[in-house]
């Protein structure tokens, strides 16, 4: 290091830098945790305190009455349906981008641009009436169809600069070996590509785990429902239910948590090679 | 490459099941949102034809300029702010000690909470009357400001929250961006004698080129379409202040139940979306030969 | 085209896989509704037992309930017509009613329902306007569940404090003067304000400033063809006095510019506003929520401008109505004239806690007790000023253009008068 200056004082001032830096972050959500385990009644009361009086989990009771598990299932479901499609799809689109010349790469490019500048909510109307039309009202498949639709982009995006970074002679000796060039696509970038696939993946996942509007367009009866449809469902006809609504969001915000968690070291090297030349 | 030029299709074997899902959930969707923008369609009726009037109609309404104008300031101000936050935290928890991993996934918390939640939050300990805020500026000893009902106040509570958000996306994308700089590169320029600020501006910002580019152009258009914040934050007010263009479709389309225009007006904001990009992409394409980024 | 079939299959193909079994009975009649009957509140339980009652007076039909979020079901019951996959029954509310009616996806509810009824019958209701507001071209587009009116939300407790009889609130004056009393500060900091307005341009209820403009005009907001009757001398006195209560008066949160309802009856709750608005339907939340002693709420009936009579009451509430597209209209029709019928409407009373719609019913002796007093008041109330805005228009947003012009007028320093022929310029371009 070149600007070592005193050690103590680079020390304190990291560690003054994390702790902003974990207020800013954590504040709101701290906030909404505590009142999630506050009674109902102390809620909004003012002046608000920031830690409950009384600690219950009656909310959080509330919401595996009210479903919350059928929800959760739902969302795993149709989550792992949109990773699974947008993965399967991405890694091959990203190889035809990353592998070859061909006519009409550029409209390619420029599609996947195009798809990304859409806003979802003036899409909602049509994707409806098409999704009606195939009768796919009210099932994961539709729901999974348009979640995956929405973010191939970004996966195709995100994988064909990840292949670029990987040697092409590889591919080559494998073919040589006698596999065809699918073969090597599977046998040999795919496995090295893995880092990247979890990277892309997860993106697709905070997306798919959280949305609301086309879930709630599509979606029409208890037995299909997703989490976030059942958080935004404890905003009343009759007044907010802070309480499980809170309760809820928490417990939809740890299995993200947990991936993330588990993942991150892929997660982080994933990206790595990907960006070199992307 | 030589493999384009003698089989000049066969990528399309690999693009074609990515091309027909788009075709059918988006392109297709999309045809039919500008077959509506050029229609009359009330209370989800599709009525006659009407040529371009929604689009006379949507671009020439009082508030259209004042929604275009929001969304711009918010973009960029979300963008450079979000981004410089996302690139400090990178930098600043490269490496992987326990203390980094865990202020990341912190960091990664507002990200994963569901929108509309940390919205309702931030709303909730913004406003004077219920929130934490005064109770904190009256431990400052200072007058709290009525955040929400002051125009620029409300633009800065929106662009905080979308910092709040989205500095964990940018911290990721750039993060990884910087893992992918190979160490023995940086270790080489600085047996050479090449300080700190040099490493990072030679060697470190031309590789992340590439990462930056993609965090870039995604947080664009993700700030350029966004709905939750203004619609749960800020309600589009005070007096308009924060009325995105995205606000108002979602307005004239499920409030108004006037898809025509509403459809009209994405075409529009979509338009004015890939300009951006592209905008992006031409400034970005200039710098490439440059000193620095 | 080849594309397109071959993606049908594809889809076909996964749905067949994943498709969550749908259970297609004969006789199964599906109803969506913000409610829901596994739910606990008392208005969940009152739809329980209507469903089970039915059920056992006819055998041959079930109800299959698919609740919504409220916020959404009008318009995805339109919506569903589009795509033929409707049910047979739709609850709309109020707000939305302009939705159901103009977009002609209703079956006529004359033939199947009202005009089964007795003269005995028509006699009874409580709010016939309530009928004949939802019909349109002579037909029955729906049939009110349950009404609700926007009402002022008052603290007896607090009114006994300061030594202020609410009876002797009638203008707009005495309610900003009574506010003032009971508004209490520390220093810059208050700690209660007057009075909570929620004037935010998220898609609300009725302001102060809309109702004492309709006051005002006989009762009316719109005029033909849905054009808001706003830019006028009574326009700029009912702006100015909103706008006043927080200019003038200071008795209101400049803050009321970013608040929802939700957000303000919460500050009620927390005893941080002494007067706020809200429909009715929130009394027993409010009650039972309240950091104050919930005995105290009290309903105020609306002031007015000039103080002769009390401001309207603005109705809405909960419709049933009818798919078109149903397969089953007869079975569905029973049971939602039973729902709505007189039978209904005692469980909807008790346990759900709602005004029931028919005198007899009302007039039974188990609804003479004390606590269905908020009930009787209520009615009263509504028998004294009920309004209806037409049902075509978009009031709602009307409403909200009356919420931007009092931010204009505030913030903007802009005449209200200006003000108000921009907000009736934007009312009209969406009707």
């Amino acid at each position: 290091m070149a600007v070592l200056r005193s050690a103590p004082l680079r020390h304190l001032l990291r560690g003054l830098v994390s702790a902003v830096i974990v207020v800013a972050a954590l504040f709101p959500i701290f906030w909404g945790l505590m009142t999630s385990l506050k009674p109902a009644r102390d809620i909004v009361t003012f002046p608000p305190s920031l830690l409950p009086a009384t600690v219950t989990l009656e909310h959080y009771a509330t919401i595996f009455k009210a479903g919350a598990l059928g929800f959760l299932l739902n969302s795993l479901l149709v989550s792992a349906g949109t990773v699974a499609l947008c993965i399967g799809l991405g890694a091959l689109a990203a190889y035809g981008l990353a592998r070859f010349e061909f006519p009409g790469k550029r409209a390619v490019l420029v599609a996947i641009i195009a798809v990304m500048s859409i806003p979802v909510a003036s899409l909602l109307i049509p994707t409806y009436t098409l999704i009606a039309e195939i009768g796919l009202v009210n099932t994961h498949v539709g729901l999974i169809l348009v979640y995956s639709a929405y973010q191939l982009p970004i996966v195709i995006w995100i994988l064909a600069a990840y292949y670029q970074s990987l040697p092409i002679e590889l591919e080559w000796s494998a073919m040589m070996d006698g596999y065809s060039r699918f073969q090597a696509l599977w046998k040999v970038v795919l496995p090295l590509s893995r880092p990247g696939l979890i990277a892309a993946g997860l993106f697709v996942v905070v997306f798919a785990w959280n949305d609301f509007v086309v879930a709630v367009t599509l979606l029409s009866s208890e037995d299909t429902r997703t989490l976030p449809i059942g958080i935004y469902n404890f905003l009343g006809f009759y007044g907010r239910e802070w309480g499980p609504l809170l309760a809820a969001s928490m417990v939809s915000t740890i299995p993200l948590l947990v991936i993330f968690v588990v993942l991150q070291r892929y997660f982080m090297a994933g990206m790595t090679n990907g960006s070199v030349k992307g | 490459m030589m493999d384009g030029q003698r089989t000049p299709f066969q990528a399309y074997r690999y693009l074609l099941p990515a091309l027909v899902l788009e075709a059918g959930f988006v392109f297709a969707p999309l045809a039919l949102s500008l077959f509506y923008s050029v229609h009359r369609v009330r209370y989800y009726q599709l009525g006659d034809f009407n040529g371009v009037q929604n689009y006379l109609d949507v671009l020439s309404h009082r508030l259209f300029l004042n929604s275009f104008l929001v969304t711009c300031s918010f973009s960029l101000m979300a963008l450079a702010l979000t981004f410089a936050v996302g690139f400090g935290l990178a930098l600043f928890l490269n490496r992987d000690t326990s203390g980094s991993i865990l202020l990341r996934t912190i960091v990664l918390l507002p990200y994963v909470i569901a929108m509309l939640v940390g919205s309702m939050l931030l709303k909730w300990i913004f406003s004077t009357d219920a929130g934490l805020v005064p109770l904190a500026a009256a431990w400052f000893n200072i007058t709290s400001p009525t955040i929400l009902a002051d125009p620029d106040y409300a633009m800065a509570a929106m662009v905080a929250n979308g910092i709040w958000r989205d500095s964990a996306f940018a911290m990721v994308m750039l993060l990884a961006g910087l893992r992918s700089i190979p160490p023995n590169l940086i270790l080489a320029a600085r047996i050479d004698g090449a300080g700190s600020f040099m490493i990072f501006r030679r060697i470190m910002l031309p590789l992340l080129r590439p990462a930056i580019l993609i965090t870039l152009i995604r947080l664009l258009l993700h700030f350029a379409n966004v709905l939750t914040f203004p619609l749960i934050l800020t309600g589009g007010g005070p007096n308009n202040a924060t009325e995105t263009l995205a606000l108002r479709i979602f307005r004239i389309g499920f409030e108004d139940f006037d898809l025509g225009k509403a459809n009209a007006m994405a075409i529009v904001l979509c338009l004015f979306n890939i300009v951006a990009v592209i905008l992006l992409l031409a400034v970005f394409r200039k710098t490439r030969g440059g000193q620095s980024l | 085209m080849r594309t397109k079939s071959k993606l049908r299959l594809a889809v076909l193909a996964m749905a067949g896989a994943l498709l969550a079994p749908v259970a297609a009975l004969a006789q199964t009649v599906t109803m969506w509704t913000f409610l829901n009957p596994a739910s606990e509140t008392p208005r969940d339980r009152a739809l329980k037992q209507i469903i089970d009652k039915f059920e056992t007076a006819n055998p041959g039909i079930k109800i299959k309930v698919e609740s919504q979020v409220w916020f959404t079901l009008a318009e995805k019951f339109v919506m569903a017509h589009r795509s033929r996959s409707a049910p047979d029954i739709g609850w709309v509310n109020g707000e939305n009613m302009g939705l159901l009616v103009n977009s002609g996806v209703a079956e006529d509810l004359g033939p199947l329902i009202t005009s089964k009824w007795t003269p005995a019958l028509r006699q009874d209701l409580v709010l016939p306007q309530a009928y004949e507001w939802v019909k349109t071209g002579g037909k029955q587009v729906a049939v009110p569940i349950m009404a609700l009116s926007i009402v002022l939300f008052y603290r007896k407790d607090l009114m006994r404090e300061v030594g202020i009889d609410p009876a002797g609130i009638k203008t707009w004056d005495d309610l900003a003067a009574a506010a003032a009393k009971m508004q209490r500060s520390n220093g810059p900091n208050v700690e209660r304000w007057g009075v909570g307005m929620h004037l935010s341009t998220d898609k609300t209820t009725m302001s102060f400033g809309a109702n004492a403009l309709a006051a005002a005009q006989g009762g009316k907001l719109f005029g033909d063809k849905c054009s808001a009757l706003l830019a006028n001398e009574n326009g700029v006195r009912a702006l100015n006095m909103q706008a006043d209560l927080i200019r003038k008066h200071k008795v209101a949160s400049q803050e009321s510019f970013a608040y929802t309802l939700d957000d303000v009856i919460e500050q009620f709750i927390a005893g941080k506003v002494a007067l706020a608005s809200s429909g009715n339907g929130r009394f027993g939340n409010v009650m039972e929520k309240a950091t104050w002693n919930g005995k105290e709420l009290g309903m105020l009936p609306w002031p007015s401008l000039d103080g002769k009579k009390p401001g309207p009451q603005i109705m809405s509430g909960w419709f049933a109505s009818i798919s078109k597209d149903s397969k089953q209209k007869e079975a569905a029709a029973k049971f939602v004239a039973y729902m709505t019928g007189p039978d209904g409407m005692e469980i909807w009373a008790e346990p759900g806690g709602q005004v029931p719609l028919f005198k007899s019913v009302f007039d039974k002796p188990v609804f003479k007790d004390a606590k269905y007093d908020p009930l009787r008041q209520l009615s009263q109330m509504w028998a004294d000023a009920e309004v209806w805005l037409p049902a075509e228009c978009n009031a709602a947003r009307t409403f909200v253009d009356l919420n931007t012009a009092t931010q204009r007028v505030v913030l903007g320093n802009v005449d209200p008068m200006a003000a108000l022929r921009e907000a009736e310029a934007a009312s009209a371009g969406r009707q």
